[in-house]
């Protein structure tokens, strides 16, 4: 609905910005002046801001992070049939949203962390596009995964608090939520997407 | 003689905004990095590059 709304600004836009063009002699008369301010100038600019906001807001979407060749394999991997997987369990349950899975694990939460994910986003679009692009294998995170990104969702939820596996020593719990202890690499949690070990993994399929 | 040089600027203008605005209204029919990656580096600077050339016009020339 947004991105209707902001293609047909756009289209009215360079309507207007065309009618200009092609009648630059009403530019003679004040209105004409106060027309062609609004269509070259005001007009262009909220253009530009409408459509800028809109493609980040798409960035954000699976749909664009899977886009590229080299991500299909992690894309594959949320739909392994095996909960041990634990971006799987987390997509399939709905603990993720479904059209922003991806963002939804990948970015900081921490003050400008939307604006270094998306840093990180022009660092792999500049890979994909002028880089050597690496098997998808060999593709690892910049920085070891940080547990406050677990902790946005789990923290304060009774399966977390109260689980088990988080208490099998008396300090686990507070270790983990201090991030000494890992989630993913202190062997608890440690099947993330593993898409060197697809080629055996069965896969679930979404009833419609 | 000037207005006419300031129409020739405003059409110039108007050529560049139109096609920068055609090019990012085209990247919002897709999904994908690339459509991304035009929005910014094609489209943006054309646009840019139009609104100055229109402010530049406003600008009188030297008598």
């Amino acid at each position: 609905m947004a991105a209707t709304i902001v293609i047909l600004f756009i289209a009215v836009t360079a309507a207007i910005v065309s009618l200009v063009g092609f009648r630059a002699h009403w530019t003679r008369s004040r209105e004409g002046k106060i027309l062609a301010f609004i269509a070259l100038c005001v007009l262009p600019i909220a253009a530009v801001w409408g459509g800028f906001s809109e493609q980040m807001e798409r960035a954000e979407s699976t749909q664009f992070c899977l886009s590229c060749h080299v991500m299909t394999d992690f894309g594959r991997s949320l739909y392994v049939d095996d909960p041990s997987y634990l971006p799987a369990r987390h997509f399939q349950n709905n603990r993720v949203p479904r059209d922003r899975a991806c963002y939804t694990c990948h970015t900081d939460y921490a003050m400008f962390g939307t604006v270094r994910a998306k840093m990180r986003g022009l660092r792999h679009i500049q890979v994909q596009y002028f880089g050597t692009i690496p098997k998808p294998e060999e593709i690892k995170l910049y920085q070891p995964y940080n547990n406050r990104e677990c902790l946005h969702c789990h923290l304060g939820a009774r399966r977390f608090e109260e689980g088990s596996g988080h208490h099998k020593t008396p300090d686990l719990l507070q270790s983990i939520k201090s991030g000494q202890r890992s989630c993913l690499s202190s062997g608890c949690h440690d099947i993330v997407h593993d898409v060197g070990s697809l080629k055996d993994a069965a896969f679930w399929k979404e009833s419609k | 003689m000037e207005k006419s040089l300031i129409e020739t600027r405003i059409k110039w203008a108007s050529i560049l905004i139109g096609a920068g605005l055609l090019i990012q209204m085209g990247t919002l029919f897709r999904i994908h990095p690339l459509a991304f990656v035009a929005f910014v580096v094609v489209g943006c600077p054309l646009i840019g590059a139009g609104v100055i050339l229109y402010l530049w016009s406003l600008v009188p020339a030297k008598k």
